[in-house]
């Protein structure tokens, strides 16, 4: 199985138990900004802990829990791998956190529909894929964003963007890569 | 960066820009898969040269091995292990 198939696999049994669910990571910044190569599908789901486990378990022995649960230092939530069987790839689901930007970020999360997996996928919004990386701020988070940035720019919600990286002070951040950025249309 | 490389590097970005603009969603998602199935082949072969002794389980063995210590890399200070409440007691 390759990647996309077990992320088109993940997000049916996700449907089919009524999880609510949403992709983010290089994946969601791929869909606004510059696609990359990605070595995990990352998810934040909002369901407990023995509910994910029961679904995972149901889909099969393709797809196994790593039994290490780790706590995620920057909002305060916890990560779950889930291994692919005979792939490369690595499923991460992150549990909805109460920190408030992730609330609403989840809250705000559109569906996008995927006509080459022939699915309907949930993501967040470009801006807040954007304030969200730029949290991050990792070399990697940093490059996606300026992707996502320069591909989106004039359709993007600036006055959301800029009331979340002044609570998160992340604003010289986001002005730097605004700056890097060079002349484009639109 | 001198002005020159500066400028290339512009250029590149702004071909990439014009690039996904282009693209679907549903194109981008896709393509994120396919350039990890060719990151994967490329490492492999990579092993396969660096190392002609091993044998196909001995390269799956040291990607699996790159590929850990590239996750223990982008994940230092990040994350940190914690008791999993949900794992059947012995």
């Amino acid at each position: 199985m390759n990647g996309m198939q077990a992320a088109a696999r993940l997000v049916d049994a996700f449907e089919e138990a009524n999880i609510p669910y949403m992709v983010v990571g290089s994946l969601s910044s791929s869909f606004y900004g510059i696609a990359r190569s990605t070595y995990d599908a990352d998810f934040v789901v909002a369901a407990p802990a023995a509910e994910l486990q029961r679904v995972v378990t149901g889909m099969g022995a393709d797809f196994r829990f790593v039994s290490q649960l780790s706590f995620e230092m920057l909002t305060g939530t916890t990560r779950r791998v889930i291994h692919v069987r005979d792939s490369t790839f690595v499923i991460e689901l992150f549990q909805l956190s109460r920190d408030p930007f992730d609330v609403q970020r989840f809250q705000r999360k559109v569906r996008m529909h995927l006509p080459m997996i022939d699915r309907q996928v949930f993501v967040p919004t470009a801006e807040d894929v954007i304030v969200m990386k730029l949290q991050w701020g990792r070399s990697k988070d940093l490059d996606d964003l300026r992707g996502v940035i320069a591909v989106q720019y004039s359709m993007l919600d600036w006055d959301y963007i800029q009331q979340w990286t002044a609570q998160h002070g992340t604003q010289a951040r986001l002005e730097e890569i605004r700056r890097s950025l060079p002349p484009l249309d639109g | 960066m001198d002005l020159a490389t500066s400028d290339l590097a512009d250029a590149i970005f702004r071909e990439k820009v014009l690039r996904a603009r282009q693209q679907t969603p549903s194109e981008k998602w896709a393509l994120c898969f396919e350039l990890h199935e060719l990151a994967i082949a490329t490492m492999r072969s990579g092993i396969a040269a660096q190392h002609p002794e091993l044998d196909a389980a001995g390269i799956a063995a040291e990607l699996d091995r790159r590929l850990r210590l590239r996750r223990q890399i982008e994940e230092y200070g990040i994350y940190v292990p914690i008791p999993d409440e949900t794992a059947p007691t012995p």
